[in-house]
């Protein structure tokens, strides 16, 4: 569904730098993908150029076999990609219920609702959440779009082992049961062993795939 | 949830930004109202005081013909002689020194010149004022400073014929009053209008009778009389124009026009001064001054003062004011949109977090730009309210600024410039220039909005600039 074609990528002031060295991979439907690699081995550069905020210098982007370049990175990201940051990035002058509208058209409360917040919590500022709360906020804004592919940035980074679990479950969940497709880039062995796929990236190669199921 | 509802709650609930911005567009918008409002203000002071000047012209003896016609008649006298030729006198006194004046009909504008232009088409009134003619008050006594050496004075009071007393220019001016009885009109025959300092001095009432002759022959000269028809207040007083109590405000007693040559001795041989004709429609004023200057008279022994030369002054000053307000304005919005500008580069920095969320929502940057538009705009309308409501007085006060530096500037270049010019005629325009109103109109409003929502949209896309370059991983990256 989403297929990188040997893609390679660096920064235009240090090109003799590469962050992705010709890396061609296939993402499906209904499945998790935990992408792992020490800091420096690309991961991040990855997910942003999946979502579409940034362009590889050579190879191509495909979503469901059409260049993303060709339909705009604005319509990409709009329509295809959801995303979720280690530290949230909720707007912090909204109220969840407004921040989950922000993400789509989806019953904003419902999916509050799903995730665990209640009503009072879904309406008082988003600041006055907990951690694990505001990433809730956040997986439920980028349920609320819809679309088929979830991006996740060290989601649990910030989180401590149960909230993280629980996070994780959550991810697993929409990838089997909404057949979403969700890639996760993370520093933990531990949480990627509850990954369907388990992608090692090193040096912007990637090193190792591991199919968990 | 649209950019509007978005804009909205950020400006409501970000208080503090809001605040500060809402503080900064209503200074500015003070500025800008004000900087409309003396424009504004301006044009209607040149209005007024054009009207106020009357759109008239006057007529006085040209200096340098009058030493033209001296030589000339001097020379018709002939070189070392003493004689007399059209109305000028050379004698040549015991020590050896010569003595040479001009009689009344040497030094006076000619009636029938006078006439001639109070012919011309769209003339509506005219006045003819003679010169202050110093003569003895024989049956009262004239107000008089004890304590001054009046050894060279006259020690007499001056008399002042107007044809229309009510357009001599110290009534237009303002500078006396007649409260009680009335003025002098050209029907009038030896009558008088005295000063309410010799009335009480001599409880004198309008009906009663003055006496005056020739103060040169105090004992045996006729004697002239005039019915007192009007007592006047001095309200800013009389300039004298020479030295001495014989020219001093409260001595200054008008009569009809013929009354001041009899007890001077000079009955039949007038000394007009002055001839002001009044324009009836002002917006014609230079077809009619065109047309005076097309009659045929001896125009190289008059100085002809057109009141555009006058109103040009003011106008030139004035102008220099509106030239002040559109500068006030260009400098206000300019700094606006600099300090706007800034405060918005420095509040986007702080909201690279935000741009970012909404830039990994697939939002596109003009829709966020749009966003960051509308909530100035949302915050300047507020701010802009405010200041209509407090720019009247604050307009007042900056156009009653700009009025006295420029009033202040006049003066100075007036007295740079004294000798040179009338100073009587420049001292008419400058009393007319009190009283400036500043009306914050439809129009002020309408175009202050408009500086100010220019203000406002052009700071903000200057400063937004900043997120249009930039790639949206760039600004994630900035985020993290």
């Amino acid at each position: 569904m989403l297929e990188i074609k040997d893609v390679m990528y660096h920064y235009k002031s240090q090109r003799d730098k590469v962050i992705l060295n010709h890396i061609s991979y296939s993402f499906e439907r209904g499945k998790m993908y935990a992408v792992l690699g020490t800091s420096g081995s690309g991961k991040t550069t990855l997910l942003s150029l999946l979502a579409g905020l940034d362009v590889p210098v050579e190879g191509t982007i495909c979503m469901n076999g059409v260049n993303i370049m060709q339909k705009g990175l604005n319509e990409h990201r709009k329509e295809n990609i959801s995303l979720v940051f280690q530290n949230y990035n909720l707007i912090d002058y909204l109220t969840p219920v407004e921040n989950v509208r922000l993400g789509g058209k989806e019953d904003a409360m419902s999916l509050l609702k799903s995730m665990g917040l209640d009503e009072i919590q879904s309406r008082r500022n988003v600041m006055q959440l907990s951690g694990g709360q505001q990433q809730r906020v956040a997986i439920a804004r980028a349920l609320a779009s819809n679309a088929p592919v979830l991006l996740a940035d060290e989601p649990t980074g910030n989180l401590d082992e149960d909230t993280a679990n629980e996070i994780i479950a959550i991810f697993s969940e929409l990838a089997h049961e909404k057949n979403k497709c969700v890639i996760m880039v993370t520093h933990s062995k531990e949480l990627a062993q509850k990954a369907d796929v388990i992608l090692t990236l090193k040096k912007g190669v990637i090193v190792g795939t591991e199919d968990i199921a | 949830m649209n950019v509007f509802g978005l804009s909205i709650r950020s400006v409501l609930r970000k208080k503090g930004k809001t605040i500060l911005l809402l503080l900064i567009i209503f200074i500015t918008s003070i500025f800008i109202f004000a900087g409309w409002a003396c424009k504004s203000a301006t044009i209607q002071t040149q209005n007024e005081g054009k009207q106020a000047i009357g759109a008239s012209f006057r007529l006085e003896e040209n200096e340098a013909n009058r030493h033209e016609r001296m030589e000339k008649l001097s020379k018709e006298i002939g070189e070392g002689k003493s004689g007399s030729a059209g109305g000028y006198h050379k004698e040549q006194l015991e020590s050896g020194e010569w003595q040479v004046w001009g009689d009344n009909s040497f030094e006076t504008l000619l009636m029938e010149d006078i006439l001639k232009i109070a012919e011309v088409d769209g003339i509506e009134a005219y006045n003819i004022t003679t010169a202050n003619t110093v003569v003895n008050p024989v049956n009262f006594e004239r107000i008089e400073d004890k304590d001054m050496d009046q050894s060279s004075d006259q020690q007499g009071v001056s008399l002042r014929g107007n044809l229309r007393m009510e357009l001599d220019f110290d009534v237009q001016k303002g500078n006396i009053e007649v409260k009680e009885g009335r003025m002098i009109t050209p029907e009038d025959k030896d009558v008088c209008i005295i000063s309410r300092e010799i009335a009480d001095l001599n409880g004198l009432q309008v009906g009663d009778y003055l006496e005056f002759n020739n103060w040169k022959d105090r004992e045996s000269s006729t004697i002239y009389k005039a019915e007192v028809v009007g007592i006047y207040d001095s309200i800013n007083g009389i300039t004298p124009i020479m030295y001495g109590d014989s020219y001093r405000s409260e001595n200054i007693i008008f009569t009809d026009l013929s009354f001041p040559e009899k007890p001077e001795g000079n009955e039949g041989s007038p000394l007009y001064q002055y001839a002001t004709f009044v324009v009836g429609d002002v917006d014609e004023y230079e077809t009619v001054k065109e047309k005076i200057q097309a009659v045929d008279i001896g125009w190289e022994r008059y100085d002809f003062l057109d009141n555009t030369g006058m109103s040009d002054t003011m106008t030139e000053n004035f102008g220099e004011l509106e030239k002040m307000s559109l500068l006030i304005l260009i400098l206000v919005c300019v700094s606006g949109i600099i300090i706007i500008c800034l405060v918005f580069l420095f509040w986007l920095k702080g909201r690279v977090h935000e741009i970012g969320i909404y830039l990994s929502l697939g939002r596109t940057k003009f829709s966020i730009v749009r966003q960051m538009l509308l909530e100035g705009v949302l915050v300047g309308c507020v701010a802009f309210l405010l200041a209509a409501a407090a720019s009247p007085m604050v307009s007042q006060g900056v156009v009653g600024y700009l009025v006295d530096y420029q009033t202040q500037m006049q003066a100075e270049e007036e007295q740079l410039d004294a000798g040179m010019v009338s100073s009587s005629m420049l001292e008419d325009d400058r009393a007319e220039i009190v009283g400036i109103t500043v009306e914050i109109s439809g129009e002020v409003v309408f175009l202050s909005g408009i500086s100010v929502l220019g203000v406002i949209i052009i700071a903000i896309a200057l400063s937004c600039i900043s997120i249009m370059v930039q790639k949206p991983k760039e600004i994630l990256s900035r985020m993290s």
